[in-house]
C-alpha cells in the first residue's frame, strides 16, 4: 500500500517530518510567549519550545503506532468501530505522557533554576493544571484532525484501487470468455455433434449458456458462494471434456463448500491457465485436483508443459493475484514444483 | 483414395470422417491422429496417406 502524502510528511524517519515539527512548534511558542503579558526570558521561551517540540513529537510517535495497523485492509462498520475504540486509546494515553513529560520537564527546569523541587507538584495542581490541560487538548484536537484525514485518505486510494483492479478484472474475464476463438471453438463443436450426437449437442449448449449466464450475472459481483463458483467450473469443464474427452480429469473435492465464499470467475481462470499450458493426451492425461485446505482452495496439476511457448499476456494470473490481494487481504500462493503446478486462492468467511 | 486425420477433438474428427463419406463412399480414412508425435511416426511408415487434414495445434503443440 502507497502511503499517502500527509503519512510520508508524518513519517518520522524523513527529516522533513522535523522540520515540519519545529515550524509548528515555533509558531505555537509564538502564540504562547503573544499572549503571555510578561513575556519571559529567553531561557523560558526556549524552554517552552523544546516542551512543544517533545510533546509534538510523542504524540504523533503514539498516534503513528496506534493507527498504522490500521492501514491493513478492514472496511465499513467494524473500522469505524476500531478506529473510535484506538481513538479513545490514543486520547489517554497522550495525556498520560504529555503528563509525565511536563512533569519531568518542570523539574528538570526548577532543578537547572537551582528553586525547590518540592514546590513543583503543587505549583502544577494548583495553578498550571488548567493550562495544561488547555495545551494538551488543543494539540490533540489538531492532531486528531490530521490522522482522521490520513485515514479517510488511505480509505479513499484503497477504495479506487479496488475499484479499478475490478474493472481491468472484468474486462479480462468478459474478453477471454467472449474471446472470439473461445465462441469459435464452441461453435465448432456444436456443429460436429449436433448431427451425430444430438443429445451431446444440447448438453454442451446448455453447458455453455451456464457459463455465460454465470459471468453475466456475478462477474461483476465481490464475492459468490464457493458452491455455485465450484457449479460453474464444472459447466466449463464439461465443454472441455466434450471435446477432450479422457484427456483431461477433474478431482472437486470441498465437501465444506458451504462455509465459504470466493471470488466470482478466479477458479475458471485458474482451470482454463492449467488446460491452456499443459499437454493432455490419451497417454499423458492431464489431471486438475481442485480441494479446500485451511480456508483456501487449492488448484493442482500434473505438469507437462506444452513444447511449443503459448502465446500468453500472463494477465490472467497476475489480474487475479491483484484481485486476491486487494479483496481478501492476502496473497495469492502459486507453488511450481517439477511435477505439479498448484495455486492456492484464499477463500472469504 | 487414403486420406489421414490429424486432428485432437474427436467430435471435430468424426465430422470431417463424415464429410468425405457424404461426399464420397470411396474414400478410405487412414486414422484420426490427436497428436504431434503420432504424426511424424506414423508418416514414417506406409501406407502414405494421398490427403491429411490437419489441425493447426494438437494436444501436445503446435
Amino acid at each position: 500500500m502507497k502511503e499517502s502524502n500527509i503519512t510520508g510528511l508524518l513519517d518520522q524517519k524523513k527529516p522533513f517530518s522535523h522540520i515540519a515539527i519545529i515550524v509548528i512548534a515555533s509558531l505555537a511558542t509564538f502564540y504562547t510567549v503573544l499572549k503571555q503579558e510578561n513575556a519571559g526570558s529567553i531561557v523560558d521561551i526556549l524552554s517552552v519550545f523544546i516542551l512543544i517540540v517533545t510533546l509534538i513529537e510523542v504524540f504523533i510517535f503514539i498516534a503513528l503506532k496506534i493507527f498504522t495497523e490500521l492501514n491493513a485492509n478492514i472496511t465499513g462498520k467494524e473500522f469505524t468501530r476500531i478506529v473510535i475504540k484506538r481513538f479513545i486509546l490514543f486520547i489517554l494515553i497522550c495525556f498520560v505522557a504529555s503528563l509525565v513529560i511536563y512533569l519531568i520537564f518542570k523539574y528538570a527546569v526548577t532543578l537547572i533554576a537551582g528553586d525547590d523541587l518540592s514546590m513543583v507538584f503543587s505549583r502544577f495542581r494548583n495553578y498550571e493544571l488548567i493550562p495544561w490541560i488547555k495545551t494538551t487538548l488543543g494539540g490533540l484536537v489538531f492532531g486528531a484532525f490530521i490522522f482522521i484525514i490520513i485515514q479517510w485518505q488511505d480509505a479513499m486510494t484503497r477504495e479506487q484501487k479496488l475499484r479499478e483492479e475490478n474493472l481491468i478484472f472484468q474486462n479480462e474475464t468478459l474478453k477471454s470468455q467472449v474471446n472470439p476463438h473461445f465462441l469459435f471453438n464452441s461453435l465448432n463443436t456444436i456443429s460436429s455433434l449436433i448431427h451425430t450426437q444430438p443429445e451431446a449437442a444440447e448438453q454442451f449448449i446448455n453447458n455453455l449458456s451456464m457459463v455465460y449466464r454465470y459471468i453475466l450475472e456475478n462477474g461483476q459481483k465481490d464475492s459468490v458462494p464457493l458452491q455455485s463458483e465450484l457449479n460453474f467450473i464444472t459447466d466449463y469443464f464439461n465443454l472441455h471434456k466434450i471435446r477432450d474427452e479422457e484427456k483431461i480429469i477433474l478431482d472437486i473435492n470441498a465437501q465444506d463448500a458451504g462455509q465459504f465464499r470466493i471470488l466470482p470467475v478466479s477458479l475458471q481462470i485458474l482451470l482454463e491457465n492449467a488446460i491452456k499450458h499443459n499437454i493432455a493426451s490419451r497417454e499423458n492425461q492431464l489431471r486438475i485436483s481442485i480441494y479446500t485446505e485451511d480456508e483456501q482452495i487449492v488448484v493442482r496439476n500434473n505438469l507437462r508443459r506444452k513444447s511449443t511457448q503459448i502465446v500468453s499476456t500472463k494477465l490472467g494470473l497476475k489480474n487475479l493475484a491483484e484481485r486476491v490481494r486487494l479483496t481478501c487481504k492476502t496473497d495469492l500462493v502459486i507453488e511450481e514444483s517439477k511435477e505439479f503446478f498448484t495455486v492456492k486462492l484464499p477463500l472469504i468467511k | 483414395m487414403n486420406v489421414l486425420i490429424i486432428e485432437n477433438e474427436p467430435p471435430a474428427a468424426g465430422k470431417i470422417v463424415r464429410l468425405l463419406k457424404e461426399i464420397d463412399k470411396s474414400i478410405k480414412v487412414l486414422g484420426v491422429i490427436e497428436t504431434v508425435e503420432e504424426a511424424v511416426n506414423r508418416l514414417q511408415i506406409d501406407p502414405r496417406p494421398d490427403l491429411i487434414f490437419m489441425d493447426i495445434q494438437l494436444d501436445d503443440g503446435l
